[in-house]
């Protein structure tokens, strides 16, 4: 079943006209943006739980669940929709909640099908536990089986991790692929986890500002954005706006206040136009000692202007102009970052990225 | 002791309790679930009771009820007694007078369910009576205890309404309030004092038990 989700939304906070394949054998896509970006939304609109707007459009192969003149309900429309925190009928047991979507199957063959589904979702020891005893793993994975229960047609999955402590999560994610293999069941999943999208999708349709950015297999996504818009919904630290000021062979300089960048150049640009140059944060090394050769592409010194804290990683800011942003490894870095401190900085050019932009003040103001 | 009025007051007070809380659960859901111009307007008039004098209520539900009101003519035709001052027609009012008793307590409860179960509930292909009924009623428990108890209590305690509609006759429309004024009016005092000790002792006792039942799972604020 290679069906094609349609989808054109005109609501209040999401603009969106897009065309999803929905693939057994590559079930899950991944919707990603930074919060607000409005994918609860869109999935919300898709499950029919909220409106899409005047003059949009859903549909599922050749069911058209939300059209210009009717809308097929909710309730027929086939789909499992997991939410952040299960919402499991609180007043009903573990195997009275998997089969509320299937009540009007006979008795014995219900039966049955609650047990694979909770087997499925590796939750079979639970089938005569009570709802409210369940730790918060354990519901997530019941509220899983009451949506594969009915067999949906799509599964909608918004960030149904988010809530769980990092080992069960972690657990969880690698298990739900399987499942979603294994029955074939087609997936949007939310998040704004990029471990999750690397870990879980197929493909990732990127939003920001209420559009979408980006839709292309994880690497591309995450790696190769095609705009500076999609470069900012898949958060890259770095895009640094310049001109460029020579082509040598395959590479060119990009010039940003101060920086002079080598990159790659996959696109063909010339001398002369406007591109921004994406650099993860994590992709650029910082060291204490002074480098050896001063003159390497992409080699310089700067002054550490700040540094976060965030556990295991330290994110330090560099004052150069534009600002760079760099991670370092908290426990050895230590001595060596201190804001005020010299360091050498490399920016490796496989990990550049460049796009075109069209450079005007209106967009730079825009975008700052 | 009047028992024929405690007898009458009791099940006047049950008829009206299950009538209303079937008539209230689908009222009190679609109060409590839809965002319509019509809302606030049923809400309104569902609430006038509480703010009407029982006369007033009791008046225009004489009139409406009487002989000469299309439905006090179609009720004749159907059944050959009038419905003005009869316990049929005070089984009416006081449907009508306690509404707001069985509705708001429903309506906080409702209210109070988590959006997202229903939201649940819908996906996995319930239908909105369905979704009442499975999930909505379950989970409001207290809160339909709490309406049927105030309903039953009110029902117990009405006497305006009574006695413009149903007027005083024994058996028939005599309530235990309206037996209690007679009494008092007879300068029976004797009578009185033990009608309205039963009554009040009834009404400790029923309260007591509901609000009892009810506490359970509520949440206590924390002590040192």
């Amino acid at each position: 079943m290679a069906e094609d989700l349609n989808v054109r939304i005109r609501h209040q906070v999401l603009d969106v006209d897009l065309t999803l394949p929905l693939d057994a054998c590559a079930p899950i896509t991944g919707v990603f943006g930074p919060s607000g970006a409005g994918k609860t939304t869109l999935l919300r609109c898709i499950a029919g739980l909220a409106h899409p707007g005047a003059g949009s459009r859903v549909a599922l192969g050749g069911e058209v669940w939300q059209g210009e003149r009717r809308a097929v309900p909710v309730r027929r429309r086939g789909i499992g929709y997991l939410f952040q925190d299960h919402a499991l009928f609180p007043h009903l047991s573990v195997a009275a909640n998997v089969a509320y979507g299937i009540p009007k199957m006979p008795r014995s063959l219900r039966e049955e099908r609650v047990r694979t589904a909770l087997q499925n979702a590796r939750a079979g020891h639970l089938l005569d536990r009570d709802t409210t005893s369940l730790s918060g793993g354990e519901a997530q994975r019941v509220a899983l089986a009451r949506a594969l229960a009915s067999a949906p047609k799509l599964l909608l999955l918004d960030e149904p991790f988010s809530a769980l402590d990092a080992p069960t999560r972690d657990q969880l994610r690698g298990e739900l692929r399987e499942i979603l293999l294994a029955t074939g069941t087609p997936a949007l999943l939310v998040t704004h986890d990029r471990s999750e999208a690397w870990a879980l999708a197929d493909r990732v349709l990127s939003l920001a500002d209420g559009g979408v950015q980006q839709i292309g297999s994880v690497e591309e996504v995450f790696n190769r954005p095609s705009t500076t818009s999609a470069a900012r919904a898949v958060g890259v630290e770095n895009i640094i706006r310049g001109e460029i000021t020579r082509r040598s062979g395959e590479n060119i300089e990009v010039r940003a206040g101060e920086l002079v960048l080598v990159t790659r150049n996959p696109e063909g640009l010339e001398v002369g136009q406007s591109a921004a140059v994406c650099v993860r944060a994590e992709n650029i090394s910082l060291t204490a000692e002074a480098p050896a050769s001063a003159k390497a592409p992409n080699r310089f010194t700067a002054q550490v202007a700040e540094i976060r804290e965030r556990g295991s990683l330290h994110q330090i800011r560099l004052q150069t102009d534009p600002v760079i942003t760099a991670y370092a490894l908290g426990s050895g870095s230590r001595s060596a970052m201190r804001p005020g401190a010299r360091v050498s900085v490399e920016v490796p050019i496989e990990h550049c990225h460049t796009i075109r932009t069209v450079h005007t003040e209106r967009v730079d103001r825009l975008e700052r | 002791m009047d028992w024929a009025a405690v007898e009458l007051s009791i099940r006047l007070a049950t008829l009206t309790t299950l009538i209303l809380l079937v008539l209230a659960v689908p009222l009190a859901a679609w109060l409590a679930y839809s965002r319509q111009r019509w809302t606030a307007v049923i809400e309104a008039v569902v609430a006038l009771p509480l703010v009407l004098p029982p006369t007033v209520l009791g008046f225009y539900v004489l009139v409406a009820l009487g002989n000469r009101s299309p439905i006090g003519r179609w009720w004749v035709e159907l059944t050959g007694s009038p419905l003005a001052f009869s316990f049929n027609g005070l089984l009416i009012a006081s449907v009508i007078y306690s509404l707001p008793f069985a509705v708001q307590p429903m309506v906080a409860a409702f209210v109070g369910v988590d959006r997202r179960l229903l939201e649940a509930s819908t996906v996995l292909g319930r239908s909105w009576s369905s979704t009442i009924l499975r999930v909505v009623l379950p989970l409001s428990r207290t809160g339909i205890t709490t309406a049927a108890v105030l309903t039953f209590a009110h029902t117990i305690g009405e006497f305006g309404v009574v006695l413009m509609v149903g007027g005083n006759i024994p058996g028939e429309t005599r309530t235990i309030a309206i037996s209690i004024y007679d009494s008092v009016q007879a300068f029976d005092y004797d009578t009185a004092a033990t009608t309205s000790l039963w009554l009040l002792l009834f009404s400790v006792v029923v309260l007591g038990l509901t609000y009892g039942l009810n506490s359970r799972g509520r949440t206590i604020w924390p002590r040192i």
